[in-house]
């Protein structure tokens, strides 16, 4: 045994570090560039809306004056970074309705919305807030132009939050916000299009205004066919794209081209071959990718730094490579149908997928799919993810207060998944020779079509522990979730989910190492809103939850 | 009351270098470290903290500020310049043991320098990494059996 104590001691103390005075003077630096930061805003918002923001925040929880004189909420100052959601403080976000988020390298910043006009939502840019994640604080933005846009689409510069939108008029504007500065400007005023009357526009074209992009000079509206080129202030015509009648169509960036990829047919049909295109904005020109086999109605997608993630309505999953310029299956996600339309997010190197019934995650290989269940519509943040949940109460006249988090990924640094904590459970190991079949019995109303008997069955094939469902129901069975390699314990985890009835729940990958002194657990999660319903297995033993083994037995 | 600038002083001359230290040991460099920490201890100055709990916020916030510095970049993983050793030296043998260290998982890591470096008990060692306290408890398990596994001697078989 080494004396881990003496040992790291040893390592630590010879470490060079300096001490003392150097040490106070660097971070009397830092500090002091904090506070110009600071004292920048109060210079541009000026003594009378500090008194508006104090009056405002006075009833935000833990309100606080910091010692430059700004008002912010603190919530935890530490944020929990264990993989799974989080619930935190909503500060001056409660009570109400965030419209447009968009994520400023180290802060969240949140536009509420103020009306609703013509049914859609719009942002009120003086209602912006920021989080930061580092010391969990909500601010209240200086309040910005009077602008009405419509519909209201954001872009982070790097420098700029640019906010764009329609005035009344049909013409393009916006406005620009420097969290460095805390200073707000305009940008120009398109001439409004002849003949506006904003019915057409309404019914099937603003949403091509929200489908925006930075390419790294301009702000890049490839549906919309117009580009803001922050360096010349000015709005001009792009080309558009091959698809005549492109609809339900969204945008990604590579770094390199914008992919869209949607449905080439009249807005008013839901039938139509899918399409993809890539755009250059270096010059200027549009290519047509190859088929990509999804089916027609709602896609998400989003480039996971690798490849572009597409998922549509019937959740089929597939992956385009630019370089390549190929398309490859992905594994079908782990979710139920829901008529439902799928966003896609990459957050770090972990691609989210939201449906109505949960959310799929996947690591950069996209080998597997792991699910988790949805606690809000999430706002990809680099390689962070929060979002707001639905309103505590629905039926509320006024805004309800609506729960803010934060999601952590369970894909650590090395890029290995791990699982949500609420899965790691403590067991009353019930032993059960290899081999056996678990029974369990799902929910009538929480698993729908699932009110069958599904049986386990665990076999082992060289390396391969194989396990597989004898559910014979229709829509679902227990298929792959995903697997983890979490400090060396592989651990796998199924839900009865989606999938077929045939083939094997799992099998772990050709050429995965088992530990040798471990055998894989496989984690079911027969229950996926209970959350005490799990039951870990492994190919030479069954451990089952106290509470399992009695939801078991009741079936 | 809000933390002063003595002590701030007091915090840099005692409190520093080790907290530096258990920040070098989890995030693999110390210019990296200092960086978190001095940021750290920069947020704290004027924010209300209790004296007790200086260090223990400061090397939480530290360690948050390196985990987001290493997902911003993950390329300062890689730029990492191994060092020529000679085998047998106690220099060898701390790089030995610095590579085994290296090699835990992040999680694993960490719960090791706060434990084992920094005397943390499992539960201050939970608190600082925003994890359970049974999480803390297989973390330091797996770890030390690695460490065990990867820095003790094979003995020589019998003749």
């Amino acid at each position: 045994m080494i004396d881990l104590e003496a040992q790291l001691r040893v390592l630590a103390e010879d470490l060079p570090v300096e001490r003392g005075e150097p040490v106070v003077r660097a971070v009397s630096n830092r500090r002091r560039r904090h506070r110009r930061r600071r004292l920048a805003a109060i210079g541009s918002v000026g003594l009378v809306v500090v008194a508006l923001v104090a009056g405002v925040v006075g009833a935000w929880p833990n309100g606080t004056v910091d010692d430059d004189g700004v008002q912010v909420t603190t919530g935890p100052t530490v944020p929990d970074r264990a993989p799974g959601w989080h619930e935190l403080d909503a500060g001056p976000m409660t009570g109400r309705t965030p419209a447009v988020t968009v994520w400023a390298d180290d802060q969240l910043i949140v536009f509420a919305q103020d009306d609703l006009v013509d049914g859609a939502e719009w942002a009120d840019v003086s209602q912006g807030f920021s989080y930061s994640p580092d010391d969990g604080a909500w601010r209240r933005l200086p309040e910005g132009p009077d602008v009405d846009l419509f519909p209201t689409a954001a872009v982070w510069t790097g420098t700029e939050v640019i906010l764009t939108g329609r005035t009344p008029s049909g013409a393009r504007s916006g406005v620009a916000y420097s969290p460095a500065t805390e200073r707000w400007r305009r940008l120009e005023v398109s001439a409004p299009p002849e003949g506006f009357t904003g019915a057409s526009y309404y019914s099937d074209r603003a949403w091509r205004d929200t489908k925006v992009v930075w390419t790294g000079s301009e702000v890049l509206f490839p549906l919309a066919a117009t580009s803001y080129g922050v360096d010349t202030g000015r709005w001009r015509s792009v080309a558009t794209p091959p698809g005549e009648q492109l609809v339900n169509a969204e945008v990604a960036w590579t770094g390199e081209e914008v992919i869209v990829v949607g449905r080439d047919a009249p807005y008013s049909q839901f039938a139509g071959p899918v399409v993809g295109y890539a755009f250059d904005p270096a010059a200027r020109t549009w290519r047509v990718l190859p088929p990509s086999g999804l089916s027609s109605q709602s896609i998400g997608i989003a480039w996971n730094g690798a490849e572009i993630v597409a998922v549509n309505y019937d959740m089929t999953a597939k992956a385009y490579d630019p370089e390549a310029d190929t398309w490859r299956d992905l594994p079908p996600l782990p979710l139920r149908f829901s008529e439902c339309s799928p966003r896609v997010l990459a957050v770090g190197a972990t691609t989210l997928v939201e449906m109505c019934t949960g959310l799929a995650l996947g690591e950069r290989d996209l080998g597997f799919w792991w699910s988790v269940p949805g606690e809000a519509t999430l706002v990809a943040a680099g390689d962070r993810a929060f979002g707001f949940g639905e309103p505590r109460d629905e039926a509320a006249a006024e805004p309800s207060d609506r729960p803010f988090y934060e999601f952590v990924p369970p894909v650590d640094e090395g890029g290995e998944i791990t699982p949500p904590r609420e899965l790691v459970v403590g067991l009353d190991v019930l032993e059960v020779p290899e081999g056996a079949d678990i029974a369990g019995h799902a929910n009538d109303d929480q698993l729908g079509g699932l009110a069958n008997q599904i049986r386990f069955q665990l076999d082992w094939e060289g390396e391969r522990c194989i396990v597989s469902s004898t559910y014979a129901g229709t829509g679902a069975a227990a298929l792959v979730d995903g697997y983890r390699d979490l400090d060396g314990a592989r651990q796998i985890t199924v839900s009865p989910r989606a999938g077929g009835p045939d083939r094997p729940a799992l099998l772990l990958p050709e050429g995965a190492r088992l530990p040798d002194d471990e055998q894989p657990h496989v984690v079911f999660e027969l229950d996926d809103r209970g959350g005490s319903d799990v039951t870990e297995v492994s190919c030479a033993s069954v451990g089952v939850t106290r509470d399992l083994a009695r939801f078991l037995h009741r079936s | 009351m809000p933390v002063t600038e003595d002590e701030i002083r007091r915090f840099a001359d005692r409190r520093y270098p080790q907290i530096v230290r258990a920040v070098a040991l989890s995030c693999g460099s110390v210019a990296q470290a200092e960086d978190a920490v001095q940021e750290a201890m920069a947020k704290a100055w004027g924010r209300t903290v209790a004296p007790d709990d200086l260090a223990a916020w400061v090397l939480t916030v530290a360690l948050n500020h390196t985990r987001s510095a290493w997902r911003r970049d993950r390329r300062l993983r890689s730029t990492a310049v191994p060092e020529q050793v000679t085998a047998g030296t106690d220099h060898a043998r701390d790089l030995d043991l610095r590579a085994a260290v290296d090699g835990l998982p992040r999680r694993q890591r960490e719960a090791v320098v706060l434990h084992y470096y920094l005397g943390f008990d499992v539960r201050d060692t939970a608190a600082c990494l925003g994890v359970a306290e049974g999480t803390v408890k297989t973390a330091l398990h797996r770890a030390r059996a690695h460490l065990n596994r990867v820095l003790t001697p094979e003995e020589e078989p019998a003749p």
